[in-house]
């Protein structure tokens, strides 16, 4: 079919889907090999997809979750559709996340309650039936009549609000101590709110002559961009790399430290790729590009420069910033991932956190706690 | 049915009937000036009184947005896209005005709105308490045994004491109607809470851009994306979803004339008609008899699926909400 070329009518009848499987079969052969037929039949489409996809994610922007659907997906009444919308709208919207959360515990206390409510029925037969066996048995009473207790009066503690987080409202008391934090983050939270420094994170060994040579690695068209000099926290991370004016296929390879080949894409004529299968966390890696031409192959970045490398967080590290970002909200997620080195994480928690308080003092002191020697990571 | 009603369906039927963006804009244009703005004034009116917390510039501004939401669905609806079918026009914008205050107060007031959800919640759940509609949709709580009691109206300046931290909603509910016995409106009940549980952070401004959806810490995704690789890449993020929701999406996806984009694949050179019924779990055959029709319509798709009209939507919503964090992280 290559050819020959379809006609303007035959194009046409493609795009609308007409013209029965044999002549859709023959004139798709032709566009998958012919670029001008391809720009003749859809180069009016591109427009079309990217004004449909601002529409889309607009759409999926202010599709925020009923309180009806919130309700359903807590008491355990959602159907499967609806328990997966409400996990997708979730992932991509913290109002409805922490609206969700705060649902989950206010059932927790409902039930509580409720289960606690039970005693309300047996202290009082208990007693029902020590009085009854305090006239109907002989000798002493078997149950000694209750002490009068003077009614406990309870004042609050003195307390300050320092913040509300995803999880709950933080208060410091008038000891310094954090309230509505898990213990177990407390004192890295502290340190961090009155802006102590947080320990330095070494990536000296992740830091080659690659930034310095980028300049040079654009000669071949192509300029590898991240993960680079970094920790990723993503143990898929996005690999991502800029053209200059090259489009030829590229086929990424990750090595290990010993120069093991760990992961490799098909042959790529975007500029990103994330690997299909996990990388091992707490793991050394550098990567590379081979451009393919024709029989050529050309390597980026070209020797003596070497391979970018990152180091992939340990999962240690990864399991705990996932429970502090669970139990103990951005702020306790912030610190953790500050102490890590995943800066861009870092701030992406603290403005979770300033959306949600947009004018506490809190949050800047919290803001000017960072790494003790400069540090970067551009990109997880 | 009014003369009034009779007038603004008519004015649906012309969106409906209209078949470019030439035809589309005036029918929008007039349904928008003569037929939603005096009831979307009119809902804020009610809304902002509700509220003391808004002012009369916040009033413009979600005027404002409304109108962009409308615009945003007449086209989808045009196009056969919409979740939502309209028998009253009126009534339609109500509801999306209705929808829009409250997502606003959501973004404005977020740890409000949480404590609101869980009053909501208790009042709704714990046999101690019980909740009602009143008079022009309002929600009102009390004990149990209010039933018939009138609500009362929570004074302008209330004293209530700070509850210890960890105290349960139940618990300052319960507070709350020992110092107010009578039922309560909701928002009455979510301020006086809020000041036992000493919640009081300052409002973020109702037109300031949504930082708390992750997709949009950024420009518009479209924007960022070279267009000749949004496809591409909206394509392989596809790949990824659960099936259902693949179908859901891929069937119906159109562009803003109407065009299905599943057929715009193969002319692309981005997939093949048998890869894209493959990517659904149709054979070639059953593709191809199914390619002229696209797109598909709600109904047809979830007699394809075995599923609800509803069940589709929220397929495809939830589609959506995952491309729209996929694509987006990739572009960040």
């Amino acid at each position: 079919m290559k050819s020959k070329h379809p006609t303007g009518e035959e194009l046409l009848r493609f795009r609308r889907g007409l013209g029965g499987a044999a002549e859709l079969h023959a004139v798709e052969a032709h566009l998958f090999a012919c670029a001008s037929c391809r720009e003749l039949a859809g180069g009016d489409v591109r427009q079309s997809v990217a004004a449909m996809w601002a529409d889309e994610t607009e759409a999926a922007e202010n599709d925020h979750l009923s309180f009806e659907l919130m309700e359903a997906v807590v008491d355990g009444r959602a159907d499967e559709t609806e328990r997966e919308l409400a996990d997708a709208h979730t992932a991509i919207c913290e109002m409805c996340t922490g609206e969700l959360r705060a649902l989950e515990r206010v059932r927790a206390e409902v039930e509580g309650e409720r289960r606690g409510g039970a005693w309300r029925f047996v202290v009082p037969a208990v007693a029902a039936a020590a009085v009854v066996a305090f006239f109907l048995l002989p000798g002493k009473p078997v149950v000694e009549p209750p002490p009068r207790v003077a009614p406990k009066v309870t004042t609050a503690p003195q307390r300050e609000l320092l913040f509300v987080d995803r999880t709950g409202p933080v208060y410091r008391d008038a000891a310094g101590r954090l309230i509505g934090v898990p213990a177990a983050w407390e004192p890295l939270l502290r340190d961090g709110l009155q802006g102590k420094r947080a320990p330095a994170v070494d990536l000296t060994e992740l830091q080659g002559e690659h930034d310095a040579l980028r300049g040079a690695e654009a000669q071949s068209g192509i300029e590898l961009l991240q993960p680079a000099g970094v920790i990723a926290s993503d143990a898929r991370p996005l690999f991502t790399w800029r053209r200059h004016g090259n489009d030829r296929p590229v086929r990424v390879a990750v090595y290990d430290e010993q120069f093991r080949l760990v992961a490799q894409s098909e042959p790529l004529t975007t500029s990103r790729w994330i690997p299909d299968a996990p990388l091992r966390r707490g793991e050394m890696y550098q990567w590379q590009l081979t451009i393919i031409s024709g029989d050529e192959t050309i390597k980026v970045p070209r020797p003596p420069v070497s391979p970018p490398r990152f180091r992939v967080l340990d999962r240690k590290t990864h399991d705990e910033i996932v429970r502090a970002r669970a139990e103990g909200g951005h702020a306790a997620a912030f610190v953790l991932l500050i102490r890590a080195g995943l800066l861009d994480d870092a701030k992406r928690e603290l403005q979770s956190l300033r959306a949600l308080n947009p004018r506490s003092d809190s949050v800047d002191a919290l803001e000017s706690h960072q790494p003790a020697p400069a540090t970067t990571n551009a990109a997880q | 049915m009014s003369g009034r009603n009779e007038r603004i369906d008519c004015g649906l039927e012309a969106l409906y009937c209209a078949r470019d963006e030439r035809e589309l804009e005036p029918v929008i244009e007039s349904l928008l000036t003569t037929c939603a703005e005096p009831v979307i004034r009119q809902v804020l009116r009610v809304c902002l009184r509700r509220t003391a917390r808004l002012d009369s510039d916040a009033a413009e501004d979600l005027r404002n947005e409304v109108m962009l939401r409308l615009v945003g669905r007449m086209r989808r609806l045009h196009r056969g896209q919409g979740a939502d079918t309209i028998d009253n026009f009126a009534s339609y914008v109500a509801v999306v005005t209705y929808h829009t205050f409250d997502d606003a107060m959501r973004r404005a007031f977020p740890i409000r709105a949480r404590l609101r959800n869980q009053i909501r919640y208790v009042l709704s759940h714990d046999r101690r308490f019980a909740i009602r509609t009143v008079e022009q949709g309002g929600v009102v709580g009390g004990l149990a045994g209010w039933r018939d009691r009138d609500p009362g109206v929570l004074p302008s300046v209330v004293d209530l004491p700070v509850a210890p931290h960890g105290t349960s909603v139940a618990t300052i509910l319960q507070r709350i109607f020992v110092a107010f016995p009578h039922p309560l409106a909701l928002d009455a009940l979510t301020d006086a809470a809020e000041q036992m549980m000493g919640l009081r952070p300052g409002p973020r401004p109702l037109h300031e851009a949504d930082p708390q959806t992750v997709a949009t810490h950024e420009r518009p995704v479209a924007e960022r994306l070279d267009d000749a690789r949004l496809l591409e890449e909206l394509w392989r993020e596809i790949g990824e979803l659960p099936l259902r929701q693949r179908v859901a999406l891929l069937l119906n996806l159109r562009d803003p004339a109407g065009e299905s984009v599943a057929r715009f694949l193969p002319l692309l050179g981005i997939a093949s008609i048998a890869e894209v019924g493959r990517a659904i779990g149709f054979s070639e055959e059953e593709i191809v008899r199914l390619w002229p029709d696209l797109p598909l319509d709600d109904h047809s798709i979830a007699r394809l699926l075995g599923a609800t009209r509803q069940q589709v939507i929220n397929l495809r919503k939830s589609a959506r909400a995952r491309l729209t964090r996929r694509v987006g992280r990739n572009q960040r």
